[in-house]
């Protein structure tokens, strides 16, 4: 028995890489593609009224976070907030203090990770604080990690492979009472799950709006008033000098519009897609043997589910689940037994050989039922035929 | 359950886009896959950027083009691993390797079989100029490719047999001439300059460079053969049996590389004459005959004639290789391929000479 190949079947079940735009966000964006393409630097109407569409963008992203419109920094994604945070503050540190110690997680998004790797080439001291096996980072070992030499702490808001959200207001309480700034990449949080930078107590924080249904090439940087902070590199000032460049018009209107849909639909629309994620999983679990979902135990945001399934690779599942047209992601981009495994699966303790069977399925707000109905009748189908070929007895 | 479809190694090069593009007219399900395999450039933090990326590119739309899906598969470490630490460990013992064979065998034909039953294809199919046959029981043998100037069989006789039953050479039976044409007619015109590479995880074919930067230096004597130091070498692994350039010694008569004793650490010249060889004897063999006996052709190094082979004799685990004429530059690390009638029917690593 085989799935059928259906070749107009188009389900897309990979919304952590990267989501579609809402209509309301196209239609907002389209004028400042057109009539509304005047430079928001430029003093006459052409600029002005731009000046307002950004205006009202950082207020929209502001309200999102529970933050201030002025503490709200406009880049080009999650990539370019991350290192804006971490390096900025380490700009602005170097000069207050011989503090040379960071603190980060084995989980980061490589956006962070290789940055804070980046850093340690130039003689920064760098503290990778290990998570438990649900895949939450051990609180104790920040604690013990953070010391006098410490000038920032960056760990993410929820994981991009298994959704684990990280213990962030427990991290601030210790942060706070050192003084010390504290950056969340919250790429993965935005969008899936309320966030309120007072309640988290962070001092940064990282969002992108192609996440949640906004364009791609465009995100910002939430930016604690007090925290000091260096722009990375030089130019205008544009967003108070510290990111430098003609602001991104059309994609910063889009933020704005899918930050605004966010705040309307996201308690709802969360709770019906959470409902389907574990539908989904609990199905997955009854009908194929040896899975284990990856970070189960975690408290997780609701549209994510990271499995890991014995004896087959998770880029075979996957390529095979594309032939029958359901988009889903493997958990590493590698190819076989000879290559690495997910890093983030790893880290949760799992035998590198059976993490290599990794897989992420992650649903946004277009998933029906009927989609996950039909994902139930070809995964396992996917699984047994892959499992008849696999080595990896 | 039929098993339908065709994986098309995809490189990007011509020769591999007219195979795809072939296989796609006479009517396969074709599926592309470009293997990633290194990029020097990459690793070495060299500002060149790699060649593979344009290749790379050059595939995916050929597939876009034909209205076929393209995948691109990661196995860097698998190529490290296997075939770039062989290399350079064979260049290190004083060696001239071929790791394109290496790769046939443990990378890109696993790969792409593995690709295969990951998609449920039955087949897969290269861009290789070589033709397959089938023994008296079935099994299918490489054989030379129709087209004698671009036959590439040298370099498939170690592919395992399980994959060759699945495997499929649309450009065996062509003439290069013909699929240039082809090419050029689809706008798959070559990259100048950039269609074949001696090696092509050194994508600017500086092999000195690339030996110097991953293996360094470690001098020593050249020497002749009664043993009278001539000058002196920077490294074994930056000479090869045959090798003249590069030595600055006045001699009465030019001199050669004849032998590499990477104990002594010594390159040993000798003239003309005795850079030629009677005999190879070769390891790590993959004979596909127990028939060893007359009628035998031997190639010993890609795009040399074959030579005609008077005897063979297995010792244990090696073969010992008797040519009827002494063929030039034997070299330990490359490959002798054994022919009956144009098939393959085996082959091994040159260990030495004698």
């Amino acid at each position: 028995m085989c799935a059928k190949i259906d070749r107009n079947r188009r389900v897309y079940f990979d919304h952590n890489a990267t989501t579609y735009l809402r209509q309301e966000v196209v239609d907002a964006m389209l004028p400042y593609f057109r009539e509304r393409f005047g430079n928001a630097s430029s003093l006459h109407f052409f600029g002005q009224e731009n000046r307002d569409a950004v205006d009202r963008s950082r207020a929209s992203v502001a309200e999102l976070l529970s933050a201030e419109p002025e503490e709200v920094i406009f880049t080009s994604g999650g990539t370019e907030s991350d290192n804006l945070a971490i390096r900025g503050v380490v700009r602005a540190r170097r000069r207050l203090s011989r503090a040379n110690h960071i603190i980060t997680s084995d989980i980061e998004h490589p956006a962070v990770l290789k940055t804070c790797q980046d850093l340690e080439g130039e003689g920064y001291r760098v503290s990778y604080i290990p998570c438990d096996a649900r895949g939450v980072v051990r609180l104790d070992l920040i604690g013990n990690a953070l010391s006098e030499d410490t000038l920032l702490v960056s760990i993410m808001l929820a994981n991009n492979e298994t959704g684990a959200i990280q213990p962030i207001r427990e991290i601030s309480a210790l942060t706070r009472a050192r003084g010390i700034p504290f950056h969340t990449d919250a790429v993965q949080g935005a969008g899936k799950i309320p966030i309120d930078v007072d309640a988290l107590g962070v001092d940064l924080l990282s969002i992108s709006a192609h996440k949640f249904y906004g364009p791609k090439g465009v995100g910002a940087l939430y930016v604690r008033r007090g925290t000091a902070l260096e722009a990375v590199y030089t130019g205008g000032s544009h967003e108070c000098g510290l990111r430098p460049g003609t602001e991104n018009i059309p994609g910063i209107v889009g933020l704005g519009e899918a930050a605004r849909i966010t705040r309307r639909d996201l308690a709802r629309e969360m709770e019906r897609i959470g409902g389907l994620r574990d539908r989904l999983e609990r199905e997955t679990l009854a009908r194929i043997e040896d899975v284990v979902v990856a970070g189960a135990g975690a408290p997780r945001v609701p549209n994510t589910s990271a499995m890991v399934v014995s004896r087959v690779e998770g880029e075979a599942i996957t390529l095979r689940l594309s032939m029958l047209g359901f988009a889903i992601s493997s958990g590493s981009a590698c190819a076989s037994g000879a290559n690495e495994p997910s890093y983030v699966l790893v880290a949760l303790g799992l035998d590198p050989a059976i993490a290599q069977g990794g897989i992420r399925v992650s649903l946004g707000v277009a998933n029906t039922g009927e989609e996950i109905d039909a994902f139930l009748e070809a995964f396992p189908q996917v699984v047994a035929r892959l499992r008849e070929l696999s080595p990896l007895k | 359950m039929k098993r339908e479809g065709v994986v098309v190694g995809m490189s990007g090069g011509v020769d591999s886009s007219s195979a795809a593009w072939m296989l796609h007219g006479e009517g396969h399900r074709v599926i592309g896959v470009t293997l990633r395999l290194y990029c020097y450039a990459r690793a070495s933090r060299s500002p060149r950027p790699c060649c593979s990326d344009e290749l790379l590119r050059r595939a995916r739309r050929l597939c876009a083009k034909l209205g076929v899906d393209h995948h691109v598969i990661d196995v860097e470490n698998e190529f490290r691993e296997r075939v770039v630490r062989d290399f350079l460990r064979e260049y290190r013992a004083g060696r001239t390797p071929n790791p394109c064979i290496v790769c046939n065998e443990k990378v890109k034909f696993p790969a792409l079989a593995r690709v295969a039953d990951w998609l449920g294809c039955e087949r897969i199919a290269t861009g290789h100029y070589a033709r397959l046959v089938r023994g008296a029981r079935g099994a299918p043998f490489v054989a030379a490719a129709l087209d004698e100037t671009k036959d590439q069989s040298y370099f498939l006789y170690r592919v395992p047999v399980k994959i060759l039953e699945r495997t499929l050479f649309p450009l065996g039976g062509t003439l290069k001439e013909s699929v240039k044409r082809d090419a050029s007619r689809l706008g798959l015109g070559s990259l100048a300059g950039r269609e074949s590479q001696d090696v092509c995880f050194i994508p600017d074919g500086d092999l000195g460079s690339f030996l110097r930067y991953e293996i360094g230096s470690s001098p020593g004597d050249v020497v002749d053969r009664g043993g009278r130091i001539l000058g002196r070498h920077d490294g074994v692994h930056f000479y090869t049996i045959g090798q003249r350039r590069g030595f600055g010694i006045a001699a009465g008569e030019p001199l050669y590389v004849s032998a590499i004793d990477e104990r002594e650490n010594r390159v040993v010249l000798a003239p003309k004459d005795d850079v030629f060889g009677e005999r190879a004897l070769c390891g790590r063999l993959r004979l596909r005959s127990r028939d060893l006996g007359g009628g035998l052709m031997a190639k010993v190094r890609y795009r040399k004639p074959l030579a005609e082979v008077a005897r063979t004799e297995l010792r244990g685990r090696l073969l010992a290789v008797h040519f009827r004429e002494p063929q030039w530059a034997v070299t330990p690390g490359q490959s002798l391929v054994l022919y009956r009638d144009g098939v393959v029917i085996g082959g091994g690593i040159i260990e030495k000479e004698a």
